[in-house]
């Protein structure tokens, strides 16, 4: 299975999954106004330029920039420019908050749109296999450097327990009680850690490697990843939602026989105004969104692993049979 | 010959003028229908050019596979093919064919979706840009391990190092309290300090920036985050406290602050 087996509806299909995902989680950018510059903290990179938090307007602009754009992205309308503006005020919006001190590692999710116009995701584009490769890559080589820090922070030592201390890091540190945080603190046996820290890091290590030996192996490896990402949500409540987003770039999603309304360009920016709208006034819906994403992401993972097992049987038993098939005319 | 027998002619249904060619033909599959690697091709081959399908494997390509599909049709198209397949014909044929499928998009029906997919970068250009990519993921992870992690940058939470160690974890709870202007002290909420944005962890780390503490700005914006609660607060104090947590009895020991900083709030008196 080569990389150019994903088709442009697959690509198409994706833009709109993709879109509706983060219509649904849209980030709002205006509360940074009312931070005082002094906290302006930004990490190294180009938000060193700015002296502080721009004004009220100039974040609600971002924030409605980027609504607009999925919305567009949703419609399938003016994809060129909608890609271009998600990723870039993203970049800019999250950029400016990160300025405060904590950084959220969601690069990926941002940097997706302009990846995907380049692979082919407009209506009427071509697909071009080579950008999914080295995206398939870049992803691989982003969950190398969660991989080799853990490595190099002593995981693989059988005498410690890293998901075990995070765990009751995120317990009894961060009052994280959601989902099963609290009832793994209750359990005290190596043997159930340790391999946990191993998988982790030897999950997170391969999943370039496999990027380079092909799509079937990346697929696997994906596969892996979203049932990993499901187990740190229920274990550390932590969500890694837009990593699984990513990762549907991926899945053939042309080979389901769906039927749909096509929005239109007004419907999809109305749309987008509509939920930025909601955002600033509610909030999104992020706290619901990720876990039925991250579920969502492991039942796809866990059906292509199943189908993919079930193949390779079925592969091994015709040909036994086949074998002996021979053996007895012989 | 095989691409004389009965088949089908295998064409790309993400193309409207091959969609129209194969339904005018007769018997037609479109690849995306196809177990590719049993008829013995890839996909590279099948977007660039239509086939043959002689039961499952594809036999001829191009021009021949026209031919043979113009053959099977009978008629005037029969004789057309069988025309085709004359050697000096077919040369010209075969050279038609090319420029025909590269410029696919353009003859009637078509559409842009129908262009033939230009060639990728060469391996070579391929190896490279991976190598940018792992060293730029590298290299921020060195920056990250620095202490100065970079945005944008390619990097996926890495957790780092082990905070279990013999039974025990240890690890930093952040506390907030109110210093009134008697000299007492009452704790408060995070969200009450920060606001109701401030995330788990925002602002934290940028609280204790130099210059942050004695900032008028500072003061004012948690003068107003405070509200009624900070009335007769002269300064709130911000404590990281370290704890180490019993893995078998999940008890907590205070190992002390390791940590704290105080913001006057500019009401002194």
């Amino acid at each position: 299975m080569s990389w150019d087996s994903l088709t442009r509806i697959d690509l198409g299909r994706y833009r709109v999954l993709y879109a509706a995902a983060m219509l649904l989680m849209l980030p709002s950018f205006t509360w940074l106004a009312d931070y005082p510059d002094a906290l302006y903290q930004p990490p190294p990179g180009p938000f060193r330029l700015l002296d502080g938090f721009p004004a009220g307007w100039v974040l609600a602009g971002l924030g409605l920039l980027v609504a607009v754009s999925m919305g567009c992205l949703l419609a399938g309308t003016w994809v060129r420019a909608a890609s271009w503006a998600a990723t870039v005020s993203m970049l800019v919006g999250h950029g400016l908050s990160y300025s405060l001190g904590k950084i959220d590692h969601n690069l990926l999710v941002v940097v997706t749109p302009v990846v995907m116009l380049a692979a082919g995701w407009a209506p009427g584009s071509l697909t071009r296999p080579w950008v999914l490769r080295l995206w398939a890559f870049t992803i691989g080589t982003a969950m190398l450097t969660a991989g080799l820090s853990k490595l190099f922070g002593g995981w693989l030592d059988p005498s410690s327990h890293a998901v075990q201390g995070y765990v009751f890091q995120q317990v009894y540190a961060f009052d994280l009680t959601q989902w099963l945080g609290r009832p793994m603190t209750h359990v005290a046996a190596a043997w159930v850690w340790e391999p946990m820290d191993w998988a982790a890091v030897v999950l997170e290590c391969s999943v370039v490697i496999l990027a380079v030996l092909g799509l079937r192996w990346f697929r696997l490896g994906i596969a892996l990843l979203a049932l990993f990402h499901l187990g740190v949500m229920l274990m550390l409540n932590i969500s890694f939602a837009g990593s699984v987003i990513v990762y549907a770039a991926f899945i053939p999603w042309g080979s389901l026989r769906v039927t749909g309304i096509r929005p239109t360009a007004p419907v999809g920016v109305t749309g987008g105004i509509l939920a930025w709208l909601l955002v600033e006034r509610f909030g999104n819906a992020a706290e619901l969104v990720r876990p039925a994403l991250l579920i969502g992401g492991a039942a796809v993972g866990m059906w292509w692993l199943v189908h993919s097992v079930s193949g390779v049987v079925a592969a091994q038993s015709s040909r036994v049979e086949g074998g002996a098939e021979f053996h007895h005319v012989g | 010959m095989k691409s004389g027998a009965p088949g089908l002619l295998v064409y790309d249904a993400d193309c409207a003028f091959c969609t129209r060619f194969a339904a005018w033909s007769g018997p037609a599959v479109p690849w995306q229908e196809l177990d590719l690697e049993r008829a013995g091709a890839t996909v590279t081959q099948a977007t660039t050019a239509a086939g043959w399908l002689v039961e499952d494997r594809i036999v001829a390509w191009g021009s021949e596979a026209i031919a043979a599909s113009l053959v099977q049709r009978g008629g005037w198209s029969g004789i057309g093919g069988r025309l085709l397949r004359l050697p000096v014909v077919r040369v010209a044929a075969d050279l038609v064919y090319r420029v025909v499928a590269r410029n696919r998009h353009l003859m009637p029906g078509g559409t842009t979706a129908c262009r033939i997919k230009p060639p990728g970068p060469s391996g070579l250009t391929m190896l490279l840009a991976m190598g940018v990519i792992l060293l730029t993921g590298l290299a921020g992870l060195v920056a990250s391990n620095r202490g100065h992690e970079p945005y944008p940058s390619l990097l996926m939470p890495g957790f780092g190092s082990v905070p279990e160690t013999e039974g025990s974890v240890s690890a930093t709870r952040v506390t907030y309290a109110l210093v009134d202007v008697d000299g007492s002290t009452r704790p408060v909420a995070a969200a009450q300090v920060l606001g109701e944005h401030s995330g788990y962890a925002a602002a934290l780390r940028t609280l204790a920036a130099p210059g942050a503490a004695t900032d008028p700005g500072v003061a004012r914006w948690l003068r107003s985050n405070l509200g009624s609660a900070g009335e007769h607060a002269r300064a709130v104090t911000v404590d990281w406290r370290r704890y180490s947590y019993d893995t078998e009895t999940r008890a907590r020991r205070d190992l002390g602050i390791v940590s704290s900083v105080t913001i006057d709030l500019g009401l002194s008196r």
